[in-house]
């Protein structure tokens, strides 16, 4: 029973111990730079799809009036 | 009960903790102030706007952890070398008496579980320096610098520890409690 305690007590200091020394040193995480904020995935790939579609249609037909008018 | 050694530890790295964990904070903010960057204090912390301010006032508050160990473990070695009670001249001695700052006097328990504390401040200080060297969040020379004061105190810290071992071993040859028996009244033959 005894050298349970011992081993119970031994273990709570060492704990204590190891926080102790990497408190100072969790301390590093307190420092961040300003992150850029972040859009919705979904809203991203349908305004994409859409700018794309937009884009794409225009100088197909442009295109193909100039080169090939028939 | 409990372990001697442990408790003693435990006690030693009370102090240094705190004071590491107050240089830390007020060194990034009166590196910002004295460099004009501009940081936001919010639940995560402290925010810069800029990667290269993170890194400026992350090696500088990171140095001025550094030079804190380095007074700590300067005081301590100083302590081992000329306030060791194993070391400690006779002379010496008796000025501190007169003085009555015989409590500079400690002994190897106490300045070697002191060491040892702020030794493995300092070594950690250097493993997680080469992790952000690593990741660009501090300059290499910050880094460098505590390589440096590590080796120096490591070595100091040996010949202290080597002193000690040596007069521990000179102390067993010439063992004072040694019996002699001296026999008085013989004849002068």
């Amino acid at each position: 029973m005894n050298k349970m305690y011992r081993f119970i007590t031994d273990g709570v200091l060492l704990i204590l111990l190891f926080g102790l020394l990497v408190l100072p040193l969790s301390t590093i995480g307190l420092l961040q730079v300003k992150t850029t904020q972040t859009v919705p995935t979904e809203e991203v790939l349908s305004e994409s799809t859409e700018s794309t579609s937009s884009v794409l249609r225009e100088p197909v037909n442009y295109q193909h009036n100039r080169y090939n008018p028939q | 009960m409990f372990s001697r050694i442990l408790i003693k530890l435990v006690d030693q790295a009370v102090v240094p903790a705190m004071l590491l964990l107050v240089v830390r904070i007020l060194s990034v903010i009166f590196v910002s102030r004295h460099f004009g960057i501009e940081f936001t204090v919010g639940q995560s912390g402290f925010v810069f706007k800029m990667p290269g301010d993170y890194v400026l006032v992350n090696s500088y508050s990171t140095l001025a952890m550094i030079c804190v160990l380095s007074v700590g473990l300067l005081y301590i070695l100083m302590k081992s070398m000329y306030l060791h009670e194993t070391h400690i001249t006779p002379s010496f001695t008796a000025k501190l008496f007169s003085m009555r700052l015989s409590f500079f006097i400690q002994s190897s328990f106490d300045l070697y579980s002191q060491g040892v504390v702020w030794m493995s401040y300092l070594y950690l200080l250097v493993f997680v320096g080469a992790l952000m060297v690593m990741f660009g969040l501090i300059y290499l020379w910050v880094l460098l610098s505590a390589v440096v004061l590590a080796i120096i105190s490591t070595y100091f810290f040996v010949v202290d520890i080597e002193n000690e071992m040596f007069l521990e071993k000179s102390k067993k040859n010439n063992d004072v409690n040694k019996e002699y028996v001296l026999t008085f009244g013989g004849s002068n033959e």
